[in-house]
């Protein structure tokens, strides 16, 4: 039975390509990764040397020209995407993480449990995720870091709470979870075994607009001044830091806000791809900042 | 008592009454543990608050006074009650500094904000609605395709990236509009409307582009709905489905998109009040932020959590009283 | 012996600077002076200091204090008339109309055009009397008898006295008024000082102060009507222009006081300080023509509109640098030999050209660069990697590595610390670049620890000795210290004299040249801008919220 379930489940996770779509979201994503991680072994220069004078316009040596301290801007591009994919990603996964956990809990707990966590998740869904951030950025260490990808998984855990626990609860129902537990499987592996493969699909379909708004957040806040300042180059950062000389050389702006619109853009259509798939519609909640 | 048993009688009779009440008494609570979370979170070192306002060259003891005036120096449970019993009474305590009531900050701030929120949802609305039922009667047509894919772009655009390139393309280079929103005194945003341009251009590229999804994906459904198909079946003429039915249907989650829209824009505002230097509520908050004005942010911090869980309940509540059905199933 | 005293109790406030200053300077990319600690002793000027008294020296053509500044020299006479609109680049919640704390420049813009000091330093940073009419001390400069302006009115009405100065500096050094120059004050016995006439006051100090005009000149010591508590309702000084409305954070507007005491001044009618944070925006608008003055541009904000002739770029060569230091304790650094190679390393005039783009000047190893006390007669240090690569072969340590802190905390750091890794390395110095996070980069457990650092200072020659160069200064970062060499500085210290003073300070400056543990590459400009129709600003090359001539509104006037 359970690997019914699964076989089906795997055909199912690949259907969306057939929409050419979501093939061409899918190339795209995967060449902006590429860049992502790939591109520092292309890189005409060091991301931190300073060749020229700053905000010059492209040149042949310098094909993007040159940003707000003299750096290499194609260079900084190439080495710039992996922390905003890695933030990005961190922060989603995080949020998955503890709000998967948090929505299991409640949802398949049918104790007071329940509705203690979701009363939780209710206080912090009603604040603005940018209000949140200024907020945590008061705090004695809120700018880091760790509290800015804290926070952020902070900002979407509720949603996924919510998500996951209609899910469980949906299935919790099922007559192979109750065939499980009148087997007298324990709890954990129920909740393994049974609910989570099952809840899997219309938990990560809107994987891809999270992941998205994770790293327009992280722009945000570092283009308030607020956030954790890398010392590497990094795409979020590098479109606030040049913002001063977009009249001289527009490309060390344009640039990573290119590809990070391209990044999020080709994970959207993907993500949307999937969803329709399961039948879906991308759910409105995920979309909001 | 007995006015209290016939007022709960009478909520019974009407569900849609009792539900408001609910709803409201839940947002409160919500509201109250908001605000614990907004005092526990903002409670930083207060030598850091005393130093920063007391300049350069304040000494220790100095500082130690001035923790004293400001009672940084109760147990928190004490300061968290003296502050939220003043919130509850409309007195959001005293900016740090300058010892003005922060009600006062907020208030010269405010109204320019809901200028700049207004004249958004104005312009934002009839066309973003329009853009939306478009794509979605035009499903897998080039005009879908066109507005979702454009729209699924600017989604991806930060506000301060697209506010930097409005200002760059059209204040700086074309000289077409003022490339900041300070405003002099004795001027206000309607008095001089030029300032509100690019600010609302700006919120509304990025707003537009997330309503047409939401309203677009509404549309297809009802589109594709069995009635709809009946109607056409029956040979409805098809301006008429639309009209009849799949707008209609649409309606509440408008008022669903509209919420989240003015959501959206309390954190959108922070943004692009910042990038053209306009004087309100937002900018404000950042300012009090970086110089860690707790009151302020505290203060600011509420108002806004509270507009926002308002508006939550009002969309809850039109949806309701839109649908009848959920009237009872809540 | 005080002196030390002045050190201690400044630890905390210049550990909060810093601190600011890195905060805010990551928070708006603007630059931030470490505002001239000029303490009791400290400071330029003279003893004998009879005042001359045509008072606004700073008009039209005044002589200008920057050495590159584009400042347009005003042509023919000033004009009166129109509305002077000035963006700052701070501003917020935390502000107060209250004068006696100005934690921002905004504080300081709005302090100055409503109140007035005895003596404020000048384009040149040396004290130039105010309020004051002059100075004069006793010979061993413990009594100093100052003379005010006579037919001085505040915005009230009410007429300058004697007793309005000593009511203001004894409101300053009352404990409970939280004043930020109490600790100032702190030589002056105000108990035995007194009036002598109705223009004339006894200052009784401590102790010998030599330069009494400079601690005069501290920032906030504004003279206020006797009797007056109130400060954060009408603004009651005898400045040049009078309070009318403000928000905080937002503007401020200010209006043309038609009985200043310096006749035909202000120029303009009306002043209004409207807050821009973000750099951008604060440029763009100056650009659109909606402000005429703005603070704090960024070098290449400046270089990309040096061809525009709307505007001009107030380039003051005040004394900012980011120096590299080693601890002369820490082996292998107290070779001096080492520090030579490491000063030899550096080529000075590429950090100014490629760094700063030309808007600041070579260091030559000691602080203050411009200012009265500095000793411009030493030989300047050239870039010679030979000689670098020859002193560390003798030394034994060729090829030498050198692990260098830095981080992005103030504009230009981490790329100079980059451009020394480049220039480094044809002496054989390969230099291992530490980032350190911007927001704590005072504050972390390696400032003062690390053997090698980069640092920030913006202060006088004297004024940073007393911060950084004694045993017990709260920033010894050197570990420079001389029993001699102490005992010297509090000599010159007492000097009255200035021009004897600052001999004294020069020579004290020598073995810093040829020992010290600082790298002082380059100095950087404070960039200012205004509208090319604004006349009369003339650059000041003191630091410290000395933009835009001083914030001095009241000498701009707008070419017809």
């Amino acid at each position: 039975m359970i690997a019914v379930a699964q076989a089906r489940g795997g055909a199912r996770r690949l259907q969306f390509l057939r929409a050419w779509s979501a093939r061409i979201g899918l190339a795209v994503f995967l060449f902006v990764v590429g860049v992502a991680f790939l591109g520092p072994y292309f890189a005409p220069h060091s991301p931190s040397a300073e060749p020229g004078i700053p905000f010059s316009t492209p040149s042949k040596a310098y094909p993007l020209g040159i940003d707000y301290v003299g750096e290499d801007v194609l260079s900084r591009v190439l080495f710039g995407g992996r922390t905003v994919i890695i933030f990005g990603a961190l922060a989603t996964l995080l949020a998955y993480a503890v709000g998967g956990a948090i929505g299991l809990l409640a949802g398949y707990s049918r104790t007071l449990i329940d509705p203690v966590l979701m009363r939780a998740m209710d206080v912090l869904l009603a604040f603005p995720p940018i209000l949140f951030l200024l907020v945590v950025a008061t705090t004695p260490r809120g700018q880091g870091h760790v509290a800015l990808v804290s926070a952020i998984a902070v900002i979407h855990m509720p949603s996924i709470a919510r998500i996951v626990r209609t899910a469980a609860l949906e299935t919790s129902v099922r007559g192979y979870v109750e065939a499980a537990v009148a087997r007298g499987d324990r709890t954990h592996v129920i909740l393994r075994r049974e609910i989570l493969p099952n809840i899997w699909g219309p938990v990560m379909a809107d994987a891809g607009p999270r992941f998205t708004v994770s790293i327009l957040l992280v722009a945000a806040i570092n283009f308030l001044g607020l956030g954790p300042s890398p010392p590497t180059a990094d795409w979020a950062l590098m479109i606030s830091e040049n913002r001063i000389g977009i009249t001289i050389n527009p490309w060390a702006v344009v640039a990573p806000a290119l590809l990070i619109a391209v990044l999020t853009v080709s994970l959207n259509v993907v993500a949307d791809a999937i969803a329709h798939s399961l039948g879906k519609s991308l759910d409105v909640e995920t979309l909001r900042r | 008592m007995g006015t209290l048993a016939t007022t709960r009688a009478r909520w019974r009779r009407h569900p849609l009454a009792a539900y408001a009440v609910r709803r409201v008494a839940v947002g409160a609570v919500l509201l109250m543990f908001v605000s614990m979370l907004v005092f526990g979170a903002t409670q930083v070192l207060p030598g850091d608050a005393a130093s920063a306002i007391l300049g350069r060259s304040a000494t220790a003891e100095q500082k130690e006074i001035y923790r004293k005036e400001l009672g940084l120096d109760r147990p928190l449970p004490t300061q968290y009650w003296s502050w939220i019993s003043g919130v509850v009474q409309g007195d959001l305590g005293k900016t740090l500094a300058s010892r003005d009531p922060v009600t006062s900050f907020i208030s010269v701030r405010v109204g320019k904000t809901l200028v700049l929120a207004l004249a958004t949802l104005l312009v934002l609305l009839p066309v973003a609605l329009a853009l939306g039922v478009w794509a979605g009667i035009r499903r897998d047509r080039a005009a879908d395709h066109v507005i979702s894919g454009i729209s699924l772009g600017f989604i991806a655009l930060p506000e301060f990236v697209t506010g930097t390139l409005l200002i760059a393309s059209i204040a700086v280079s074309l000289k077409l509009l003022p490339p900041t929103s300070i405003i002099e005194s004795g001027q206000s945003p309607l008095t001089s409307p030029r300032i509100l341009v690019l600010p609302v251009l700006t919120l509304c590229i990025t707003a537009a582009a997330y309503i047409i999804r939401m309203i677009r994906a509404g549309v297809v459904e009802s589109m594709s709905s069995d009635y709809v198909q009946m109607a056409r079946l029956n040979g409805v003429p098809e301006w008429r489905v639309v009209v009849r039915h799949a707008l209609r249907n649409s309606l509440a989650p408008t008022v669903q998109v509209l919420a989240l829209t003015v959501q959206y824009l309390i954190g959108g505002i922070v943004i692009v009040e910042t990038v053209f230097a306009y004087p309100g509520l937002g900018q404000g908050l950042v300012q009090a932020v970086i110089a860690r004005d707790i009151p302020t942010v505290q203060g600011v911090a509420m108002l806004l959590a509270a507009i926002y869980v308002v508006i939550n309940i009002l969309a809850d509540f039109v949806v309701v009283l839109l649908i009848p059905k959920l009237r009872t199933s809540q | 012996m005080k002196n030390d005293r002045d050190n201690r109790s400044g630890a905390p406030r210049e550990r909060l600077t810093r601190r600011e200053l890195i905060e805010r300077s990551a928070a708006f990319g603007a630059f931030l002076s470490v505002p001239a600690l000029i303490a009791a002793c400290g400071g330029g000027g003279g003893g004998q200091e009879t005042a001359p008294s045509p008072p606004a020296a700073s008009t039209g053509g005044a002589p200008s204090a920057s050495t590159s500044a584009s400042t347009t020299p005003a042509a023919g006479a000033p004009k009166r008339g129109g509305k002077l609109r000035v963006g700052l680049n701070d501003g917020g919640a935390t502000d107060t109309l209250s004068p006696w704390n100005i934690p921002s420049y905004n504080s300081d813009a709005r302090a100055e055009q409503v109140y007035e000091r005895l003596y404020k330093y000048d384009a040149n940073g040396a004290p130039a009397p105010r309020l004051a009419e002059s100075a004069d001390s006793n010979a061993d400069a413990t009594v100093w008898q100052v003379k005010i302006q006579s037919g001085v009115t505040f915005h009230d009405g009410k007429t300058l006295t004697a007793d309005d100065v000593l009511y203001s500096f004894r409101y300053v050094a009352d404990e409970k008024n939280k004043a930020e120059s109490l600790a100032r004050l702190e030589p002056i016995d105000l108990a035995a000082s007194k009036k002598v006439s109705d223009t004339e006051i006894e200052f009784h100090l401590k102790r010998p102060i030599g330069d009494f005009p400079g601690l005069l000149s501290e920032k906030a010591l504004w003279i206020v009507p006797d009797g007056a508590t109130e400060f954060t309702k009408q603004p009651n000084g005898t400045g040049p222009f009078t309070f009318v409305e403000w928000q905080p954070g937002v503007r401020a507007l200010y209006k043309r006081n038609p009985n200043y005491w310096q006749s035909g001044k202000p120029y303009v009618d009306e002043v209004e300080i409207l807050i821009i944070t973000d750099p951008a925006a604060r440029l763009n608008a100056l650009l659109g023509a909606q402000v005429d003055e703005i603070t704090f541009v960024d070098f290449v904000q400046a270089k990309a509109q040096e061809g525009n002739a709307a505007i001009q770029i107030v380039n003051a060569a005040q004394p900012q640098t980011n120096p590299f230091y080693v601890q002369l304790d820490a082996p292998p650094y107290t070779d001096n030999r080492i520090r030579e190679a490491l000063k030899l390393a550096v080529d000075r005039e590429a950090m100014v050209q490629k760094v700063e783009l030309g808007f600041g000047t070579v260091g030559n190893d000691l602080f203050g660069k411009g200012l009265p006390s500095y000793n411009d007669a030493l030989p300047q240090r050239q870039y010679d990697p030979e000689k670098a690569a020859s002193l560390l072969k003798a030394a034994g340590q060729h090829p030498f590595t050198l692990p260098l802190p830095s981080s992005a905390a103030l504009p230009g750091m981490l790329e100079s610390a980059t451009a020394y890794k480049e220039q480094a390395k044809a002496a054989g110095i390969t230099v291992q670049l530490q980032k350190l996070d911007a927001g704590s980069y005072f504050a972390n457990d390696k400032y003062l620890k690390s053997p090698t650092y980069q640092t920030n200072w913006g202060q006088s020659f004297e004024s940073q000795a007393q911060d950084g160069l004694f045993k017990d200064s709260p920033y010894n970062e050197t570990h420079w210290y001389s029993k001699t060499w102490a005992e010297g500085f509090r000599k010159a210290q007492a000097i009255p004299d200035a021009d004897k003073r600052n001999a004294a300070y020069k020579d004290l400056q020598v073995p810093l040249y040829k020992e010290g543990g600082y790298v002082v590459f380059a100095f950087f400009n404070t960039l200012d801008a205004a509208s090319s129709k604004v006349m009369g600003i003339v650059p000041y090359i003191a630091s410290g919220y000395e933009n835009l001539g001083g914030f001095d509104f009241k000498d701009h006037w707008f070419a017809p």
